[in-house]
């Protein structure tokens, strides 16, 4: 510890002071003139955006949303491009791993130097590099990936474009509200995350939002699909008016296979797993797939005319992968990237991204998309407002087209 | 014989030269991927000596990985220097590591190899499960790391955790060698190829086997913490057969039985994953291609066939 | 005693899909000493290439067919590719070129599609109702497989020349090769075969569950625990062992939470083990691992 030599340092001060003010003065007016210059990513010509997904391993299917956004892109570029500039896209494969989501997080702001990030179906992995992103400030707008705690505690540059998974439940305990007739409820759920979380928190908004219905039991199905014959009894023994389940496709096609011949003919909620004119497909059968809701984001049912340019991308560029709910929902994540983009002018920095999706309210199929101004202490600044419908088949067809509803009455109306 | 001495110095200076000069030459990127390289060399010299020396069929590899990522990284979040996590990491990693080996050990191979799935099975169930203390599905935060000796101020930048990691890294390698070259490890090796002999020698292979599960867990578990630290979440679902099959191949690429081999695994696997991620679509081709490959040129590993074909070339210069 | 019979069926069925899995391996294991980790990968491509010609219009039974041909010869391919050449290395080397070929296979099919898909059972009706048990016949149609093929094979191995000359190079390779038998064409048949059973368990169990590239990875694991559980390379221990998991599976199922069921058959083995180190039927022989 050298305790010496604060004189030397005294007289020489003023002179070193003078010296280090002068670069301070040089640094700043560089760095202003900088300032001006293009953030990274993006030059006169292009802009460039990283797109991750896990497009191979357990979780591939939910890739296919990112496939849509990337035909999207795709098909921007054909039709002139942005103001001007091409998309420029570099893809990665997450795997649906939390590390590998980080490093391609690195490798796209610190190597590839992207403008942007489009991506993200797997919440686990993007709840873990919440903090990174926050650290590098790059503006990061998410495709499919559901769980509330994405955006709960909220994080400036990250757009939540989903309706979220608290959303959801609380437009399960708001459409079993609106049904004056649903007094008791019974709630079963595979034994795997997706449907433990879920059922969870649709517990908690049935008990804070629709409390004349009295939840009577709560049951666990094989998310394998094993017959899930004794939880259809147990919840037949509360006789409910609604039932809420939740389970991946398989399960929930065996579920209402044994379920509808076994007595249990109420209606049926689900969240965004799996739609009803799928089921209907899968069982072979339309009757066994009437009258069960599911979650559904979109505006207008899923044939409709209005998704039919979409549908056409896709097909032309993922001729082998199926056409569902899946890949349409990119559309919207794509949809609102390409109009921010283009609102943003010639001014394409991220902070101006930022402020300008703060400001903008972007028409899509799910609705009206609007974010606002960067609260620390309000998710609903970083989640769009999708409200989420309910799709069901139609009870005036005879196939399997559905129809959107909202409310209980909405579903009334529709069978009269 | 000297100038072979003076060789075996060089090579292993000129590397740790190399690795302090790195931060200053690569981007953040690739600071961050050496780094996790650190954390994975720290578990593969580990692995190593259950699974390539005392020649055990250790499945072990992710659960005690895991192990190590959620006591160093509840604790943190506790507000525990992260010195004492550290330390509370490779205690956790012995302590649960001679447990498990007390029972399982005397197993013969393909069965210890069940246990050691089983073992990662039943730690993925009690952490999806006991939400209070594990955070259930989601895991929890873990903040970054602070270490008492620093002076208690959060590290953050990639160089900082690069430059803790090569201190973590370094060490380990140093005493996994010393191990692999002392009693033990020779004990190791020959309760491996010859058990009968062993008990003839006077070896308690039961012992020697049990020691080489508790030492290789603590190194897991060390290992672990630190890829905690630096994945900056703990998720039951990163600790379960990807985690065990990457440790895996990391040896076996590298080179079993070798430390050097398998800290080169490490470096080679976690970079080889990362340049995986590029290629949308077919990595699984890719990866099963290469590693096929790998296995059918190089017997030894990497580093073991290398290492071989280049002490002949060594040998002929003399 | 309703449920109990509904479990019973459930159980063996899963459980016979199962056995076939742990079977074929066993087989492998015990005439090539390797434990073929590809085998899910097997087990999917049989039910994805099934899948996809009767999606593409071809009649169920012809599908089933030449999906099992396609699979048995991928199965040979493996052994020309990355058995023979590693023939005298180490155990750990052949076992990850085995697996190293289940990645290749299963990026394929991961290429091809990302897609989950239903597999249209063999009978048409999904449940069958006998007095107050209602079942699904496809359990029925897996046990029937499983006592059909495992006859077939105890019949083989016993009674006819190929038969025997395999059991014996089994046995003892050395000797096999002293007296002149052609190994490496056993080596080809074992894994054409166990290549065989693991397509036949995976179009059995597909119209149960979902067809997809990673569809092979449980039941890889489970059938490895049904080893275990049946003693290490014993040809009955692994039908047993495989009966076993798929009861102790159901049965979790049923009457504890389906979260321990699938835990369930592992704990079973890791308790099993604890007492029994050598599994129910084991007699530990071929267990011994030369050199990892």
């Amino acid at each position: 510890m050298d305790l010496g030599k604060p004189a030397l340092d005294a007289r020489h001060t003023t002179g070193r002071t003078a010296l280090a003010a002068a670069t301070l003065l040089a640094a700043s007016v560089v760095l202003a003139a900088s300032a001006q210059a293009a953030d990274p990513g993006v030059t006169d010509k292009s802009i460039k955006i990283g797109v991750l997904a896990p497009f191979s391993g357990p979780a591939s299917v939910y890739s296919k949303a990112a496939n849509m956004a990337m035909a999207i892109y795709k098909d921007v570029n054909a039709h002139g491009g942005i103001n001007g500039r091409q998309l420029e896209i570099v893809s990665a494969d997450t795997r649906c791993d939390a590390a590998t989501l980080q490093a391609v997080i690195r490798k796209f702001v610190e190597q590839d130097n992207v403008f942007m990030i489009s991506g993200g179906s797997c919440s686990n992995a993007i709840i873990a590099a919440k903090p990174l992103i926050e650290q590098y400030g790059i503006p990061f707008v998410t495709i499919n990936a559901a769980s509330a705690k994405i955006s709960e505690p909220p994080v400036r540059n990250l757009f939540h474009v989903k309706a979220t998974s608290d959303e959801q439940a609380d437009a399960i305990a708001r459409f079993v509200a609106s049904n004056p007739e649903a007094k008791t409820i019974a709630l079963a759920a595979t034994s795997d995350e997706w449907g433990q979380t879920s059922i969870a928190t649709v517990k908690q908004a049935l008990e804070k939002d629709a409390r004349q219905a009295k939840i009577a039991t709560n049951q666990e199905l094989d998310p394998k699909g094993a017959d899930p014959t004794p939880a259809i009894q147990k919840v037949m023994a509360v006789k409910p008016a609604v039932t809420v389940v939740f389970a991946y496709p398989q399960p929930m096609t065996i579920f209402l296979k044994n379920a509808r011949p076994q007595g249990l003919t109420g209606p049926i909620v689900t969240g965004d797993g799996t739609r009803p004119d799928e089921q209907a497909t899968r069982l072979g059968s339309r009757a066994a797939a009437e009258n069960f809701f599911s979650i559904f984001g979109f505006a207008a049912p899923f044939d409709a005319p209005s998704h039919d340019n979409y549908k056409k991308l896709f097909a032309k560029e993922y001729p082998k992968l199926d056409w569902d709910s899946v890949a349409l929902e990119g559309a919207v994540s794509a949809k609102f990237n390409v109009e921010i983009l283009k609102a943003m002018g010639n001014n394409v920095t991220r902070d101006n991204f930022i402020r300008t999706a703060e400001t903008t309210t972007v028409e899509s199929i799910s609705g009206p998309l609007k974010f606002s101004p960067f609260d620390a202490k309000n998710k609903l600044t970083r989640r769009p407002g999708i409200h989420p419908n309910f799709s069901v088949l139609d009870p005036k067809a005879t196939g399997t087209q559905t129809i959107v509803v909202n409310s209980w009455s909405d579903w009334l109306k529709a069978k009269k | 014989m000297s100038a072979l001495r003076r060789g075996s110095v060089a090579v292993p200076v000129a590397l740790l030269i190399v690795a302090i000069a790195l931060p200053f030459l690569l981007n953040g990127y690739h600071v961050f991927i050496f780094s996790m390289a650190f954390a994975y060399i720290i578990a593969a010299v580990g692995f190593d000596m259950a699974l390539g020396r005392a020649g055990l069929l250790a499945f072990t590899g992710s659960a005690f990985f895991g192990l190590g990522a959620f006591v160093a990284g509840r604790l943190a979040t506790l507000g525990v220097p992260t010195e004492l996590t550290l330390l509370a990491a490779i205690a956790a990693g012995a302590v649960l590591g001679f447990l498990y080996g007390a029972v399982t050990v005397r197993l013969q191979a393909y069965y210890f190899a069940i246990t050691g799935i089983v073992l990662m099975l039943l730690l993925n169930f009690f952490y999806r499960n006991a939400e209070a203390i594990t955070g259930g599905y989601s895991g929890f935060s873990i903040p970054a790391p602070s270490f008492l000796l620093a002076g208690g101020g959060t590290l953050r930048s990639a160089t900082a955790m690069y430059f803790v990691g090569l201190c973590l890294a370094v060490p380990a390698f140093i005493v996994a060698r010393l191990i692999g070259r002392s009693r033990v490890g020779r004990s190791w090796r020959v309760a491996r190829e010859a058990p009968a002999v062993a008990e003839g020698l006077g070896i308690n292979v039961w012992r020697a086997r049990l020691l080489a599960v508790v030492l290789s867990s603590a190194y897991l578990a060390l290992g672990g913490a630190w890829f905690g630290y630096l994945s900056l979440r703990f998720l039951p679902e990163s600790f379960m057969f990807e985690q065990l099959l990457l440790l895996f191949l990391m040896l076996i690429i590298g080179g079993l039985r070798s430390v050097t081999g398998s800290a080169l695994g490490a470096v080679i696997l976690i970079w080889f994953n990362q340049y995986l991620a590029e290629f949308v679509g077919v990595s699984d081709i890719i990866y099963g291609i290469s590693l096929l490959a790998c296995v059918l040129l190089f017997s030894r590993g990497i580093y073991g066939t290398l290492s071989n074909r280049f002490r002949g070339f060594r040998e002929s210069l003399l | 005693m309703t449920t109990f019979i509904q479990v019973l069926i459930a159980g063996l069925g899963q459980g016979s899909v199962y056995a076939l899995m742990a079977l074929g391996l066993t087989l492998i294991l015990r005439s090539t000493t390797v434990l073929n980790f590809s085998h899910g990968a097997l087990y999917m491509a049989g039910a994805f290439i099934a899948l996809e010609l009767i999606r593409a219009g071809v009649g169920y039974a012809l599908a089933v067919v030449i999906a099992i041909a396609a699979v048995a010869l991928i199965g040979a391919i493996i052994n020309f590719l990355a058995f023979q050449p590693l023939l005298h290395k180490e155990h750990v080397t052949q076992v990850f070129a085995t697996f190293a070929m289940s990645s290749i296979i299963v990026g394929i099919v991961g290429y091809v599609t990302v897609d989950q898909r239903g597999m249209p059972p063999i009978l048409p009706m999904q449940s069958v109702r006998v007095g107050s048990i209602t079942f699904n016949p496809q359990y029925l149609i897996m046990i029937g497989v499983l006592v059909v093929a495992g006859t077939a094979l105890a019949l083989f191995f016993r009674y006819t020349r190929a038969g025997v000359v395999i059991r014996a190079s089994t046995d003892n390779l050395r000797g096999a090769t002293l007296v002149g038998i052609n190994v490496r064409r056993v080596f080809l048949i074992m894994w054409t075969l166990g290549a065989t059973l693991a397509a036949i368990a995976g179009i059995l169990a597909a119209p149960t569950t979902l067809v997809s590239a990673t569809m092979g990875d449980t039941p890889m694991i489970t059938a490895l625990a049904a080893m275990t559980l049946g003693g290490f390379g014993s040809i009955p221990g692994s039908v047993i062992g495989g009966l076993l998991m798929g009861l102790l599976e159901t049965g979790g199922n049923f009457y504890v939470s389906t979260q321990l069921g699938g835990v369930a058959g592992f704990i079973a083995v890791f308790l099993l083990l604890v007492i029994r180190p050598r599994g129910l039927q084991g007699s530990g022989r071929h267990v011994e691992v030369r050199r990892v």
